[in-house]
């Protein structure tokens, strides 16, 4: 038995929130999910949990308009944390901004692995976990 | 003692002395007034031996009276001194008088003489006619001594016996000269002069008008002399009398003439001046060295009237020669021209004759005389400055930019045509005035210490860009560029000013500069636009998408869904998220609303009106919160603006401060009002929980936004704010920190 993916959701949209665990749910991975309201949250959490590697998300759908510590601020904080992580994290940024300019932000940074659009497909997120498996 | 001697005078005393019968000797006894002589002293005073009482008394008698008291002195002397010498003269019975050369010495005892011994010499050969000598010396030496000439006399051995007061002074000497020899006192005199000297002794006469004689000390002296013997009475050479004059300074001066006249030859070459002058009987023209030399004719030329006329270039200078000698010659005109001949080896020079008529008794012209330069250098310059000046001048009068002559003190005292129309005076009204006037005062200071420094010699020249009033009071600016120019001895003289009126250039660079400004201006409000309209355009895509993607994804969840429970909470989900949506749009649009109409509808409005009507909707709240709700400053303060745009921000600003107090802390809210000149400035200050700036800085008024996780944490609230504060020209600003409350300040027009 595969151990559990962790995946982590940063977003302030509850409703968002509401969808997109449930649509991860639906996928045939084992998987736990983690839900975090904003960049402060998940950041807080990241930090309390760097010995645990088994609590520690391997991927990350990141939004980016978060109130208290957005997407961008996260990623920052993340980056001054990533030495110290016991395994790699994958980064999804997630938005709903088509806007040009924040995916190229998003491309600049390494950590990112790609932009993504909302809403997340059904799809989409099967071949980011089968991805993942490989 | 006395009779012994006289027994014994036929044996002598001095024994064998004694055969030497023309060498006196004697002897005195002192004490007992003894005189004992020998043989010779009888010969030589011509006594008996037989009738000499042997005293002193009796040789003194013997003496020539006007001797007797000089011999007496001379022996008395003697008994004190020792040995010395003397002479007199004595009356030979037979021989008549004789000179005698004396000797004596004292024998002492216990220190008083008590004996003295001498020897007496009959010198009278030796010495000539003494008397005689005496005597023309005497008289000569009376008459030289007087004389102003420098005349000294000699004896056959050459020894001064006279010497005039002239004398003395042209050799530097003493009258202690006296006696002693002209070869000792001047031993640098030569043999050539000793000869001279030998022959004059034996009756040569010598006359020299000039000779030179070499000092001891170096210095040279030129002398006139004039040697000759001079006799005694019965014509026998006595010796020679000299005769000089000094001609040395004499000589200097005439020296020094002629090298005056040299310096004054060698100057009128210089000057290249000769003389000329005409004889107008014969027609024929003379000339000096130096004229010939400007004619540059050679040695044996000799000129003619027509000849020396046509050297005159033919034409203008010709005429001019012919007409002027006419003139003087027929009208007695003296004349001065200055006029271009050609040489005799064919080069052109200009020359000035300067002459004048010479009349006889008849008044009838018989010569002309003058002088002749040769002036053709200067001349040169003369033209070559003359077409500079020219030049100058022309360039002067027609520049196109204005030029002056500006004395030191500023006075304009020359300017040209373009000057007079840059500063829009007539010219001469200009030159009454100084540049200083004119100038504007902002400038003047830097224009003054500039030229004080160009006065001081620190700098040449100096450019500076610089106003002026011109006399309709218009204010030009101009480039001027100044220059000094000075005098001989460094002084300054005046100033070149050159004056460009660059107003145009300036007021287009000034326009340019202000259309650049103005274009900043607008270029920043664009992009602030820009920026708010992307950041609008950001805003509404993200606030907009995201319900709208909410609800798609609700839609398929739906339809996917079995339980009842489930649907029943997406139906929910679905109903939030519209109601969402709807809200966002409803502010985008009144929003747009606001930033379209800005503008429009415009009072005056009293602030304090506005914020006691808001404060008094949040009576409830405030009562609950038991917040503490003041208002300061300015109470009058009125703005230009939308009243419910007003109203909308004041209720924003306090509707937050009294949301975000701090939990348990009953807020403190300070609303100040300023008068800030154009703008109205009121501020509201809490005692809340802060804002993070650094962290939401950025953020801060930008649409839905939320920096807390409060309930009532809207967020849309500041965007809306900011926007109509903008909409009436005003701007917000924030200070905070966190847990330590925030400054709202707003800025908007006055009326």
């Amino acid at each position: 038995m595969k151990k559990p993916v962790v995946l982590c959701v940063i977003d302030d949209d509850d409703v968002y929130q509401f969808t997109i665990t449930r649509t991860l749910k639906k996928t045939a991975v084992s998987k736990r999910i983690l839900v975090f309201s904003d960049g402060e949250e998940a950041i807080d959490f990241f930090e309390t949990h760097l010995s645990k590697a088994d609590d520690l998300p391997d991927v990350v759908f990141l939004d980016i308009n978060m109130p208290v510590m957005d997407g961008w601020d996260f990623l920052e904080e993340y980056v001054k944390l990533k030495p110290n992580l016991p395994k790699p994290i994958t980064i999804y940024m997630v938005s709903s901004s088509v806007d040009a300019r924040d995916r190229e932000k998003a491309r600049a940074i390494t950590e990112v692995s790609d932009y993504i659009v909302k809403p997340l497909s059904e799809d989409k997120i099967n071949d980011i976990l089968i991805e993942l498996s490989t | 003692m006395t009779t012994q001697a006289n027994k014994n005078l036929e044996i002598s005393p001095f024994g064998d002395l004694d055969l030497l019968d023309d060498v006196g000797i004697w002897e005195y006894g002192v004490l007992n007034d003894e005189l004992v002589w020998n043989k010779g002293m009888f010969a030589i005073y011509g006594v008996k031996s037989s009738a000499f009482n042997h005293s002193y008394a009796e040789w003194k008698n013997a003496l020539l009276p006007q001797d007797v008291e000089a011999a007496e002195e001379a022996f008395n002397r003697s008994l004190t001194t020792g040995t010395f010498k003397y002479q007199f003269r004595i009356v030979h019975p037979k021989q008549g008088v004789r000179h005698i050369k004396a000797t004596a010495v004292a024998i002492k005892k216990d220190g008083k003489a008590v004996k003295v011994v001498g020897t007496n010499i009959d010198v009278t050969d030796y010495i000539g006619d003494v008397s005689q000598e005496r005597m023309i010396a005497g008289t000569f030496k009376a008459f030289i001594e007087q004389t102003p000439n420098a005349v000294a006399m000699f004896n056959k051995d050459m020894e001064y016996i006279a010497a005039s007061d002239a004398w003395l002074s042209d050799y530097h000497i003493t009258r202690d000269v006296i006696g002693r020899s002209h070869y000792e006192v001047f031993p640098e005199i030569g043999d050539d002069w000793k000869a001279i000297h030998r022959k004059c002794l034996k009756g040569h006469i010598d006359v020299n008008n000039e000779a030179t004689f070499v000092r001891d000390d170096g210095s040279i002296q030129k002398l006139r002399w004039h040697v000759r013997p001079w006799r005694h009475e019965n014509n026998e050479i006595g010796g020679i009398i000299m005769f000089t004059e000094d001609l040395t300074e004499i000589h200097q001066e005439r020296r020094e003439r002629a090298k005056l006249d040299e310096v004054l030859l060698e100057t009128q070459s210089v000057a290249k001046i000769g003389a000329w002058r005409v004889d107008v009987i014969k027609g024929k023209p003379y000339w000096d060295k130096i004229t010939r030399q400007i004619h540059e004719v050679p040695d044996d030329f000799v000129p003619d009237l027509e000849g020396a006329m046509n050297f005159y270039k033919k034409g203008y200078s010709r005429n001019e020669v012919q007409r002027m000698i006419n003139r003087a010659v027929e009208h007695k005109e003296p004349f001065n021209f200055e006029l271009q001949l050609t040489t005799y080896n064919g080069k052109d020079k200009w020359v000035r004759s300067i002459g004048k008529p010479i009349v006889d008794s008849s008044g009838k012209v018989v010569e002309l005389s003058g002088i002749f330069q040769d002036i053709d250098e200067q001349k040169k310059k003369e033209i070559e400055n003359k077409i500079i000046k020219e030049q100058f001048e022309n360039a002067f009068s027609h520049s196109a930019i204005g030029m002056a002559l500006v004395s030191i003190e500023g006075k304009w005292l020359k300017v040209n045509n373009e000057c007079s129309n840059i500063f829009g005076y007539p010219k001469d009204e200009l030159l009454t005035k100084t540049f200083q006037e004119l100038t504007h005062e902002e400038d003047l200071g830097k224009d003054l210490e500039l030229l004080k420094d160009t006065i001081a010699g620190k700098r040449s020249a100096y450019r500076l860009p610089k106003r002026y009033y011109r006399k309709d009071g218009e204010t030009i600016w101009t480039m001027l560029s100044v220059s000094i120019v000075r005098g001989a001895s460094e002084e300054p003289l005046y100033f070149v000013s050159q004056i460009e009126d660059i107003t145009k250039r300036v007021k287009y660079e000034q326009s340019l500069k202000k259309a650049n400004k103005d274009l900043s201006l607008l270029t920043d409000k664009l992009s602030l636009q820009n920026k708010s309209l992307s950041d609008f355009a950001h805003i509404t895509s993200h606030n907009l998408r995201s319900p709208v993607s909410n609800i798609v994804t609700l839609q398929e969840i739906y339809k996917e869904s079995e339980s009842e429970d489930e649907k029943a909470e997406i139906q929910d989900k679905l109903f939030q998220t519209t109601n969402h949506l709807k809200e966002t749009l409803n502010e985008l649009i009144e929003a747009l609303i606001v930033q379209d109409s800005a503008g429009e509808n415009f009072e005056k409005i009293a602030l304090t009106e506005v914020i006691n009507a808001v404060v008094a909707n949040f009576e409830g709240i405030v009562q609950k919160k038991k917040a503490d709700i003041k208002l300061n400053g300015n109470q009058d303060l009125k703005v230009l603006g939308n009243k419910h745009y007003i109203y909308s921000v004041v209720q924003n600003l306090v509707s937050n401060a009294l949301k975000y107090a701090r939990p348990n802390v009953p807020p403190i809210i300070n609303i100040e009002l300023i008068d800030d000149g154009k703008y109205a400035v009121f501020k509201v200050k809490d005692n809340g929980l802060g804002i993070n700036l650094a962290r939401h800085g950025r953020k801060l008024f930008g649409l839905h936004k939320t920096f807390h996780r409060n309930e009532d944490a809207k967020g849309v609230g500041l965007f809306m704010v900011k926007t109509q504060v903008e909409s009436m020209g005003g701007t917000i600003k924030v200070e905070s920190e966190p847990e330590k409350g925030s400054i709202f300040t707003v800025q908007l027009p006055k009326p």
